[in-house]
């Protein structure tokens, strides 16, 4: 792999105010043309972690460890403005709920144009033809009357295919996807993992789609990092980790899933437990309360992370490189 | 209902700790409940506390500035101020919580009325409410004066008027948003009466609001019976108000301007500590802002 | 067999439809219908799985149940008691057999009562209980697992999951036939849900509950329900056996909710959006998506028929064996 677009060495996050870190010791790598999946449930630090990997962390956070945005550390080395800049020409990020992400008094054709200022140099018609451009990679039907009407004209998968035009208008070199799909119906949410599909053909960086579903990582993603309490516990390409899971939270989420289990069921598989509370963390394993395999040094002592192979890890002891 | 037994005084007991607590834990909370409660001792014990007869006339020291004798000093007929600002508070306190009691009963139970009754009624509410609050209030107050003449009664009516509309457009608001909420919803489907709905599930959600507005009206109360007092339309001297104080002080403020002050004092300090108390109040009466401990 | 416990027959709903003065110059459509014309049954001890996207008309549905929605035709019976109209008395005594869970566990328990209260407020409404409120809420609790401490606690004290539980609870409070649970697993992690799940399974079991399971999830309906209803702008386009509408789904519409669930890349996908209610397509109501349509879809709506026994379909093309199947 070339120089990564975006790379996490040992981040720990923590909020102002806050009993202990959101998110502990993650590191990862994200590669030009790569799709990385952060896969976690709530309280994980998912949401954590992409507020981080934009710049807009609440004032006064500690963060430690680095996250270089190619190359240069987010949080050393760049001032409130360079992020600003940042954002928007070099990241774009894709929002969950596209009724607030977008402006409720703006045409979206307007709106689509302001998303381009930093090409203001360009003709106003070449702006507008690469709209139309967008909005058709995005099959929307009739650009030039969406371009004309307000966001509450809209339905939610419409609102979204704009949000991804938006978004490819940008030409980021990193996009971040917190959960685009969570507010869609089912049809919907299919039609756009069918269109962030073939829009990743167009994008030339690196994207990052956080999600709590692992069937969205399994459509859209090369790699995936699973994240639990604040923790990476597993990462590696998409095949490796769904198909060959190491770690006995990973095995115990895809178990969980009700779409990958084969014959109807009236049982279905739990994980124990709750995720533990910031300020009750175990002393050793941060699983090892919930942990179906764990053993003594689990409670003792805190996994490291073991390589597997090339990029892949897992932290867990029982897992043997 | 014989069904309320030990767990619902209980939890609510607990409950009254946890508010009081929340309430006085605040540096704001606890100089504002100390000052509204230094207020209503003086209104309630005004004899006891006061160190002269308001009334007394002392024609030797007539406009004496603070001494040790008269803390706030005296006024133009040698009355104490200090006794006459704690027999005010008395005045103004009456008059503030019953105008705004009165208001307060009839502005909610319209503004229930329209928000359970219908859009019928609801529309005829909201006209009759929007056509008071287009008044103008001193004319109007004026006006009523003037055709009854001026007492504390007809000060009552003239708050309770004015403010009605107020408590009326908050808690009508409040039960229309309520009507929609998933937990009225949830109400409804186990069969509970709208009488319920009002009584166990809205009110309490109304606690809040209203009481913010509460604490936000008794200053305004008090302006206005001060400012009927002091244009001679409001208590008639020789009882005493801190309006009257204010329109006596104005008359003299060049050669004694410490009455203006002294009338002007309590009219600032009870503002201010009510609206601090309002505001704290809402926050402690909500359990969701309550830290978990 | 026994006759169901919940009878939805030729159920319509309308909601009245933009502001007083539009209606008053006839501006416009007068109403918004929901529901056309649904006809649904739940049987005794078994769960009936509700499906279709936002819009469908399936929460309507589920409210319309329990008599908070305006009916303006059709009948609902709940055991022996039949309702015709929002305001008909029956609601009294199907809504003390019946309960609801909605699907914002958090907003629907009073933020201002304590979970104590809230769980035993069905046993203050129907009246006659003269028991310890404060033991029965314990009780209650104990029945979807959670300690007796709850019972002091406010909403915003306690997890998603949490709230979940407490509901299931005060759901089971007056030992309902029916329960009409909307989307009971909205917003729950994986690995909470399958506990949930398997709580309403496990009460049913030992009680005997009746579930309208209303949900956009197919994944946990087919684990959960025993029969599934397919709802589209507010009809019922298909109904059969869990396993049948898996194995061998006979409209196009259900078709593409499992495709869509599959789905990797383009097949199975169905395009556009869902119609406007009030300007529903003429002919079949799905042709405007539908991969099938032809003239006649346009030309005539086709009825909800049985392709097999216990299996309808609305369908003109249900039922054939091949040529017409899609990809």
């Amino acid at each position: 792999m070339s120089a990564p677009v975006l790379a996490l060495d040992n981040v720990s996050i923590r909020y102002p105010s806050a009993p202990a870190a959101a998110v502990r010791n993650v590191s990862f790598e994200v590669g030009t043309g790569e799709t990385l999946g952060i896969v976690g449930e709530s309280g994980s630090g998912k949401s954590t972690l992409a507020a981080a990997m934009m710049g807009l962390l609440p004032r006064g956070s500690c963060v430690t460890g680095s996250l270089r945005f190619e190359g240069r550390d987010l949080f050393g080395q760049m001032t409130e403005r360079d992020l600003r800049q940042l954002r928007g020409r070099d990241i774009a990020t894709i929002a969950q709920d596209p009724f607030t992400a977008l402006n409720p008094v703006m045409k979206i054709g307007r709106q689509l144009d302001i998303f381009q200022h930093w090409y203001h140099d360009r003709p106003r018609a070449e702006r507008k033809a690469r709209i139309l451009e967008m909005l058709e990679q995005v099959r929307l039907s009739d650009p030039d009357v969406r371009m004309q009407q307000y966001p509450h004209q809209l339905s939610g998968g419409i609102l979204q295919r704009v949000s991804i035009a938006a978004a490819l208008l940008a030409e980021p070199k990193l996009l971040i996807a917190d959960e685009p799909t969570t507010a869609l119906d089912a049809t919907t949410e299919a039609q756009i993992l069918g269109i962030m599909a073939e829009a990743k053909e167009t994008l030339r960086g690196a994207t990052v789609f956080i999600t709590h579903d692992m069937s969205v990582v399994e459509r859209l993603c090369d790699r995936i990092a699973v994240l639990y309490a604040g923790e990476l516990v597993e990462t590696g390409t998409v095949a490796e980790v769904l198909g060959n899971p190491q770690h006995p939270y990973t095995k115990a989420l895809l178990e969980c899933d009700p779409a990958r289990i084969e014959e109807p069921t009236s049982e279905l598989p739990t994980i124990g437990g709750t995720v533990p509370a910031l300020d009750d963390r175990p002393a050793g394993c941060i699983f090892e309360p919930r942990c179906p395999s764990a053993v003594a040094r689990c409670r003792a002592e805190a996994p490291l992370r073991h390589d597997l192979g090339p990029r892949r890890s897992a932290a867990c002891h029982l897992v043997t490189p | 209902m014989t069904d309320q037994t030990a767990a619902a005084p209980r939890a609510v007991k607990a409950e009254r700790h946890a508010t009081l607590r929340r309430l006085l834990g605040t540096p704001t909370g606890a100089v504002a409940s100390l000052v509204v409660a230094a207020f209503v001792i003086a209104a309630l014990a005004a004899p006891l506390v006061a160190p002269y007869d308001p009334n007394a006339i002392d024609p030797i020291n007539r406009m004496q500035g603070p001494s040790a004798a008269h803390w706030l000093g005296t006024d133009q007929l040698g009355r104490d101020l200090l006794s006459r600002i704690v027999f005010g508070t008395r005045t103004a306190l009456y008059i503030a919580l019953t105008g705004t009691g009165a208001a307060l009963g009839v502005g909610m139970a319209m503004g229930m009325i329209a928000g359970l009754g219908g859009k019928i009624l609801d529309s005829a509410l909201v006209l009759l409410n929007d056509s008071i609050k287009s008044l103008p209030l001193v004319l109007f107050a004026l006006a009523l004066v003037t055709i009854y003449g001026a007492s504390v009664p007809a000060l009552i009516v003239i708050i309770a008027i004015s403010m009605a509309p107020g408590y009326f457009r908050v808690v009508r608001n409040q039960v229309l948003v309520l009507n929609n909420a998933d937990f009225i919803v949830a109400a409804q489907s186990m069969g509970a009466s709208r009488l319920r709905l009002a009584a166990t599930h809205m009110l309490p959600n109304l606690i809040g609001p209203i009481l913010v507005l509460i604490a936000m009206d008794i200053p305004a109360v008090i302006g206005i019976e001060s400012g009927l007092s002091f244009l001679g339309q409001g208590i008639q001297p020789p009882q005493s108000s801190w309006g009257n104080m204010l329109s006596e002080g104005y008359t003299y403020v060049r050669q004694a301007p410490h009455i203006a002050i002294a009338a002007g004092l309590p009219i600032v300090l009870s503002t201010i500590a009510f609206t601090f108390l309002g505001e704290t109040l809402r926050d402690a009466l909500d359990p969701r802002r309550a830290v978990r401990t | 067999m026994t006759q169901p416990i919940l009878e939805a027959r030729n159920l319509r709903v309308r909601y009245p439809s933009g502001t007083l003065t539009d209606r008053l110059l006839g501006r416009g459509p007068r109403h918004v219908t929901v529901l056309p014309d649904v006809s649904l049954s739940v049987e005794a001890g078994q769960t009936l799985g509700l499906i279709g996207e936002s819009g469908s008309g399936k929460t309507t549905l589920g409210r319309a149940a329990i008599g908070l929605a305006p009916i303006s035709g059709g009948s609902i019976r709940v055991g022996d008691a039949t309702a015709t109209s929002e305001d008909a008395p029956e609601w009294a005594g199907i809504r003390r057999r019946t309960s609801m869970m909605f699907q914002d566990a958090v907003a629907s328990l009073d933020p201002r009562m304590t979970l104590g209260t809230s769980v035993t407020e069905p046993l203050a409404i129907a009246g006659g209980f003269d028991g310890n409120r404060r033991d029965k809420a314990a009780e209650l609790l104990g029945l979807v697992g959670l300690s007796p401490d709850f019972a002091d606690r406010y909403p915003h004290q306690i997890s998603g999951g949490q709230a979940r539980r407490v509901t299931v609870a005060r759901a089971l409070a007056l030992e309902p036939d029916l329960v009409i649970a909307d989307e009971p697993t909205a917003g729950l992690d994986l690995s909470v849900q399958g506990e949930l799940l398997n709580l309403l399974g496990e009460l049913q079991n030992r009680l005997g509950v009746s579930f309208l399971f209303i949900t956009h999830n197919l994944s946990v309906a087919r684990h959960v329900t025993n029969r599934i209803a397919i709802m589209y702008l507010g009809r019922i386009v298909e109904e059969a056996p869990t396993r049948t509408i898996f194995s061998a789904p006979e409209h196009p519409y259900t078709r593409a909710l499992i495709g869509a669930r599959e789905a990797t890349g383009g097949g199975g996908l169905i395009e556009g959006d869902v119609p406007s209610l009030t300007r529903r397509p003429e002919g079949c109501e799905f042709r405007t998506r539908c991969p099938l349509a032809t003239d006649l879809c346009a030309a005539k709506a086709p009825a909800l028929r049985e392709i097999a026994p216990g299996h309808t379909a609305s369908c003109h093309y249900a039922g054939q064996p091949a040529g017409v199947s899609h990809s």
